[in-house]
């Protein structure tokens, strides 16, 4: 039995400095997907606290036929898609009024992370899970299929249309701010479709 | 692995989320770990709604009960001074109470159950009246007849 096992075992059997190193250890993880799925900011840490207490309730029924990582994925995924759901009555915020105050700065670049959560949000939701777990919690499609409970090929057709979407709302959304001094490094419009 | 079909810049940017706050990451962890050992809810986070949400409907079930069971208490207890009820109990006693409702002749229907100072009562509708009965026992306590307006 490696330590990760062991760690996994005494946490399984209620050592909370156990669980507390797995939850630590996959913290940054969760609050990456919960983030990218959810967009705004303040739901998703909710989704992220939802996700930790799903995670440490359930963890003593974990049967390890998946790894412990994509077990993690899927109740961060089931989160925040329960977070949206809640929030679904009002409308996504992108961080508008950041992207409206943000310049360029000296080599004619913005803040990349606010561009893609602006264009993030305006993907649709089961495309964006799907790119969410590829590209952030860097899943393969089989693992994929199983977090989602899809099929792998639903998978594929998903992240096709979802990096589609995803690069022609960078596309036709930052055009100008991205490519004025350095456009090789900044985000591209259409280098990213399928 | 390849992030081939998606640009790396864009497929880094997806990955740099918000820097965390190092007080939340521990709230959230020592309220995760609070959540494996207790089964009360505790919620850590920048919002608080939906916990209050679910306490304010909580609180808003408890008035309910309590005032129906409170005013059932004071009209069945000769005591002047107000008993100290507790929430309905949901178990019904299933022994007790078919014999309690056969005592009466026709039908008898359990309409529900409560308790006042860990004693057990049962309202039960009996040939035209509501009925106050001790489960246990099955002693009558009081009857109320419907007012012929």
């Amino acid at each position: 039995m490696n330590i990760d096992d062991l760690v996994l075992s005494r946490a399984q059997k209620g050592d909370p400095g156990a669980l507390d190193a797995i939850l630590r250890h996959h913290y940054d993880a969760i609050r990456a997907v919960c983030h990218r799925i959810v967009i705004n900011s303040a739901d998703a840490e909710d989704a992220t606290q939802m996700a930790l207490i799903s995670v440490a309730r359930a963890l003593p029924s974990f049967d390890r036929r998946a790894s412990l990582s994509t077990w993690i994925y899927r109740i961060a995924t089931n989160a925040a898609l329960d977070e949206l759901r809640r929030i679904s009555r009002r409308p996504i915020p992108t961080e508008d009024s950041a992207l409206e105050h943000t310049q360029p700065d000296a080599t004619g670049e913005v803040d990349a992370r606010i561009l893609i959560t602006h264009a993030l949000g305006r993907v649709a939701t089961e495309y964006r899970v799907v790119l969410v777990l590829r590209h952030v919690a860097d899943l393969d499609y089989e693992e994929i299929a199983s977090v989602l409970d899809i099929p792998v090929g639903t998978v594929r057709s998903r992240l096709a249309r979802g990096r589609a979407q995803l690069s022609e709302i960078v596309g036709n959304q930052f055009p100008s701010p991205t490519r004025h001094n350095s456009a090789d490094d900044a985000l591209p419009p259409k280098d990213g479709r399928p | 692995m390849n992030n081939d079909e998606l640009d790396p810049t864009l497929a880094q940017a997806m990955r740099d989320v918000p820097p965390v706050d190092a007080a939340m990451r521990e709230n959230h962890i020592a309220a995760a770990i609070e959540q494996a050992s207790t089964s009360t809810f505790t919620y850590a986070t920048t919002s608080s709604r939906r916990s209050i949400g679910r306490s304010v409907a909580v609180a808003a079930a408890a008035i309910v009960i309590l005032v129906g069971s409170f005013a059932l208490g004071r009209t069945t207890a000769s005591d002047p001074v107000a008993p100290i009820v507790t929430a309905p109990s949901t178990s019904i006693p299933k022994t007790a109470l078919p014999t309690c409702t056969d005592q009466f002749d026709g039908d008898a229907e359990l309409v529900h159950t409560y308790e006042v100072n860990d004693v057990e009562f049962a309202v039960v509708n009996a040939n035209g009246e509501t009925i106050i009965l001790e489960t246990r026992s099955c002693s009558y306590i009081t009857h109320f007849t419907p007012r012929a307006d």
